[in-house]
């Protein structure tokens, strides 16, 4: 590169004063590199910006090993019949992780860190749902009734139809979570999950019948919202760009929302808070080694105190106990407080009864008239 | 490589790349890998990525030229720009056939509901945002009550249109996202759910007042700003990108700005997503977006374009924007084929009905394989071309065309209607059959033809006004028999306001004159398409979007 640069001359002189920070992202350029072991692994998007961040290329690289990095949605990586070429495959959930093991005869898997479901939303809004009795605070932590918000959509009800509507949020649009495309992202399947538990009356749903009767009902959910984004990552940028006119509500992942937080750069503002909904379902982002490299990776990511750290910074919530004290001492909102002990939490359905109630609303969207 | 000749105000080449910049990335300093991992907010310049990034890019992205110079100038990643229209964009994406590393357009839903199978977009990324809105002249916000008034609704708007105080201008939506974006946050405004629109849900009454209003239509939303303020006959209002508008007010509106109406009941806002489409032009990619998005850049890209940043947290002080809420974003429909329905339905019921005279010169020098591209341009027009902008470019039910043919002398004139527009309909047919009988002539007559096709013109926009009338001045050679170009320009300034409201759309085919052609679409305030860049065809459609 220095050589280089005496070449290129004054051509590059600028781009170095202003490259540090872009140097800085490919580390241990020259020999070093060499040395290195590269794992392939394929991700969900939502932890990307943790996988690519500077700091962990940098820890894994001290460690030896260098990680490429190629993206997909957690459901297409769950499905893919043909992973050879990589080292690991990180979807976002155990239910795809055991779908993967099983179909590959693959044994180890590794449970680094979690996210709870949470819904990213406004000031303004959370005191509708106040007082529309869907949103209630215990101490600095808001929850979101899911069994009181179903009534209200049940019901069909605009947001210009709740009281205090006219000077906060007069649209009539209906009250409605913004959610990404269930046929394409992991986020909107756990949405999907919790929608299917609260309506099955507080039980996953585990048989076929029961799995086509939910989807029936949860499939407005999604369609109409009309034109939905496919990755997690947008909608939540859509809350930060446009506010509260796209994206009054969105179901987001908890640790997108703390990793603007923690990164301090002022995109999440004064009015910007996080509702838990109740019951909420966790994000158990869980490795799935296919080499031995991948797996020493995979190890890792779960037990050095750098890389917890690092993916405490990016929000997630570390699976190990011990790391998991250090991360109360994290700000976790505008609050100044720790992310929240959660209780009401389920589980998932399994994979074969989430895939049945996905491809049941992939009809309803073949079917067109939506 | 698609070079075309921007209508109305040509400002820069299609191409933008710098040649020197290509011999710096010639020198092997950049050679990033794929996976050198670049944060999509990261900090900083875009490091020396080098490589090379082929974009289909929609016309809207003209105005970033300067901005990319530069990008270009710190990456040494070689961009090339490639503009085309949204559903050609779309044609050649679903199709396999986008020959491009990258696809930027103003918003890419339709995009994604026309891909079953969203794979093909590797990556995506949001770079900036305007909202399609109302921008009224400032007189009539007056009088009805609209500035700063921040309840007016678009069922406000449609109720003016409907007792004739206001008309607007809206570019098509087959042709131009926004006229897309409008059309379907009004049909869900109108609809009165302002969730995803149905089919059940389109209320054709109210759409057909509504576009009822509609007297200045484009293919593409920098040629309707221009034409809107060009225009002869005063247009109330245009519909458009708040970015076009505040562009507007900030230069040559400025002394009597638009008062820009965000309707409370919904806007729809373009987002200019990035997307990647061969996953071996990553690091490129990945560098131009994350230049794009930080927060120097965003900040150029408000102070120059006016558009809105799509990176969060970066603030614009002060801004050209109004700093309030904007009101609710509107829904777009979750399937294609409402979608599709709607695009349809407002091309052959809701529109005002399109007259489309077509001058076609059939000079001897046509003769062979131009004149068999000419037959075939007009047979795609009438049903024959299947692919997604054929589909939308046809001939639509309610509309006339007019063929007439010259040489030295006007050879025929011929008359349609389409009252069935489904392919290989009698009607279409007709059409198609005409196109087969075109024969040669000798001489070549332009002005000629053209003050024919005028007088023409004049009836029948005087017998039926509801027809938005337009011509279409297809020649290969340049003129050299019958009137000139100045006892053309004296009789058309001679004619009547609503005769001289008939614009020219010309087209330049094999040899003819690019002064002349020009000349004739800038005097009748139409646009010049060049078909040697292009294809006689694609110059056809993309002139369907103005008519």
């Amino acid at each position: 590169m220095v050589r280089l640069t005496r070449v290129l001359g004054p051509a590059l002189a600028l781009l170095l004063i202003a490259g540090v920070a872009a140097l800085a992202v490919v580390p241990r350029l020259g020999a070093g590199d060499d040395e290195l072991v590269t794992v392939r692994a394929l991700v969900g998007s939502e932890k990307r910006s943790f996988l690519t961040d500077p700091d962990v290329t940098r820890a894994l690289a001290d460690a030896g090993y260098r990680l490429t990095v190629d993206i997909a949605g957690s459901r297409d990586i769950a499905t893919r019949p043909d992973l050879s070429g990589y080292d690991l495959v990180f979807p976002a959930n155990t239910p795809q992780a055991d779908r993967i093991r099983r179909d590959h005869n693959l044994t180890r898997s590794h449970l680094p860190f979690y996210s709870p479901m949470a819904i990213a939303t406004f000031g303004p809004i959370a005191e509708l749902l106040t007082r529309a009795g869907v949103v209630r605070a215990e101490g600095d932590v808001r929850f979101f009734d899911m069994r009181a918000y179903l009534g209200l959509v049940a019901e069909g009800r605009r947001w210009s139809q709740l009281p205090g509507a006219d000077t906060a949020y007069a649209t009539d649009r209906s009250v409605l979570i913004g959610s990404t495309d269930v046929r394409t992202s992991n986020s909107a399947a756990l949405y999907l999950a919790l929608v299917s538990y609260v309506a099955n009356d507080d039980q996953v749903v585990t048989d076929p019948a029961k799995a086509d009767e939910m989807a029936a009902l949860a499939a407005d959910l999604f369609l109409r919202q009309g034109y939905l984004n496919s990755t997690t990552a947008e909608p939540f940028d859509e809350y930060l760009s446009i506010g509260m006119s796209k994206a009054p509500l969105v179901m987001i992942y908890e640790a997108q929302f703390l990793e603007r937080v923690r990164a301090n750069d002022g995109s999440i503002t004064n009015e910007m808070l996080l509702l838990y909904p109740t019951p909420t379902i966790y994000a158990r982002h869980t490795v799935v080694p296919l080499t031995d490299a991948g797996d020493a990776v995979g190890q890792l990511l779960t037990t050095d105190p750098g890389l917890v750290r690092l993916a405490v910074r990016h929000g997630f919530r570390p699976s190990d106990p011990a790391a998991a004290g250090q991360e109360r001492g994290q700000s976790a909102a505008n609050t100044g407080s720790g992310p929240p002990e959660l209780i009401d939490v389920v589980e998932p359905p399994s994979q074969e009864i989430s895939e049945r109630m996905i491809g049941r609303i992939e009809e309803r969207y073949r079917g067109g008239t939506g | 490589m698609i070079h075309r000749l921007n209508p109305g105000r040509l400002r820069r080449s299609a191409v933008a790349c710098l040649a020197v910049l290509a011999v710096l990335a010639g020198a092997g300093a950049c050679t990033g890998g794929e996976e050198s991992p670049t944060r999509p907010d990261g900090p900083g310049g875009p490091g020396r990525v080098g490589g090379t990034l082929h974009i289909l890019a929609g016309s809207e992205l003209r105005d970033l030229g300067g901005i990319l110079d530069d990008f270009q100038r710190e990456s040494g990643v070689e961009v090339t720009l490639e503009y085309t229209g949204t559903l050609d964009a779309v044609d050649r994406i679903a199709g396999g056939r986008a020959d491009a590393d990258a696809a930027w357009l103003a918003s890419d839903r339709y995009l994604h509901l026309a891909l079953d199978d969203a794979k093909t977009v590797v990556a995506r990324a949001t770079t900036m945002m305007s909202p399609v809105v109302v921008g009224v002249r400032p007189e009539l916000a007056r009088r009805f009550g609209w500035v700063g008034n921040s309840s007016v609704t678009w069922a406000d708007v449609a109720e003016k249109v409907a007792v004739g105080e206001l008309t607007y201008a809206m570019t098509n939506p087959a042709a131009s996202n926004s006229g897309f974006s409008a059309l379907t946050g009004i049909a869900a405004a109108l609809a009165g759910t302002a969730d995803a629109l149905t089919v059940d849900d389109i209320r054709p009454d109210a759409l057909t007042s509504f576009f009822s209003g509609q007297v200045l239509t484009a293919g593409s939303s920098a040629w309707l700003t221009d034409a809107f303020v060009r225009s002869t006959t005063p247009v109330g209002a245009v519909i458009n990108y708040e970015s076009e508008i505040l562009a507007l007010n900030a230069d040559r509106l400025r002394s009597t700005p638009l008062t820009i109406i965000y309707p409370r009941d919904g806007i729809i806002t373009a987002d200019y997503p990035l997307q990647l489409l061969r996953a071996d032009h990553r690091a490129a990619y990945d560098a131009l977006v994350s230049w794009l998005r930080t927060p120097d850049i965003q900040r150029r890209l408000a102070t120059e374009t006016h558009r809105r940043p799509a990176t969060p947290g970066v603030r614009i002080d002060p801004a050209p924007w109004p700093t309030g809420p904007l009101p609710a974003e509107l829904p777009f429909p979750a399937t294609r084929a409402v979608a599709d329905q709607l695009l349809t339905a407002y091309l052959g019921r809701f529109r005002r009905p399109a007259h489309a005279i077509f001058v076609l010169d059939v000079s001897p020098s046509m003769e062979g394989e131009r004149l068999a591209l000419l037959r075939s341009t007009l047979a795609g027009l009438a049903g024959a071309d299947d692919s997604l902008a054929g589909r939308f470019t046809r001939f639509r039910e309610r509309e006339r065309v007019t063929l007439i043919t010259f040489s030295g002398v006007v050879h025929r004139t011929q008359e349609f209607t389409v009252t069935d527009p489904s392919p290989g309909s009698r009607d279409l047919a007709a059409i198609t059959a005409a196109a087969d009988g075109l024969t040669l002539g000798s001489g070549t007559a332009i002005y000629t033809a053209l003050n024919a096709a005028y007088r023409y013109a004049s009836d029948a926009v005087g017998d039926d006004p509801s027809h938005l009338t337009s011509i279409v001045l297809m020649t290969d050679g340049e003129n050299n028999q019958g009137e000139t170009a100045d006892a053309f320009r004296a009789a058309y300034r001679a004619l009547p306001d609503t005769a001289r409201a008939v614009r020219t759309f010309s087209v330049v085919f094999g040899d003819a004159q690019v002064d002349e052609m020009r000349a004739i679409a800038d005097e009748t305030g139409g646009a010049m398409f060049d078909a040697r860049s292009s294809s006689l065809s694609e110059a056809f459609r993309e002139i369907r979007g103005y008519q």
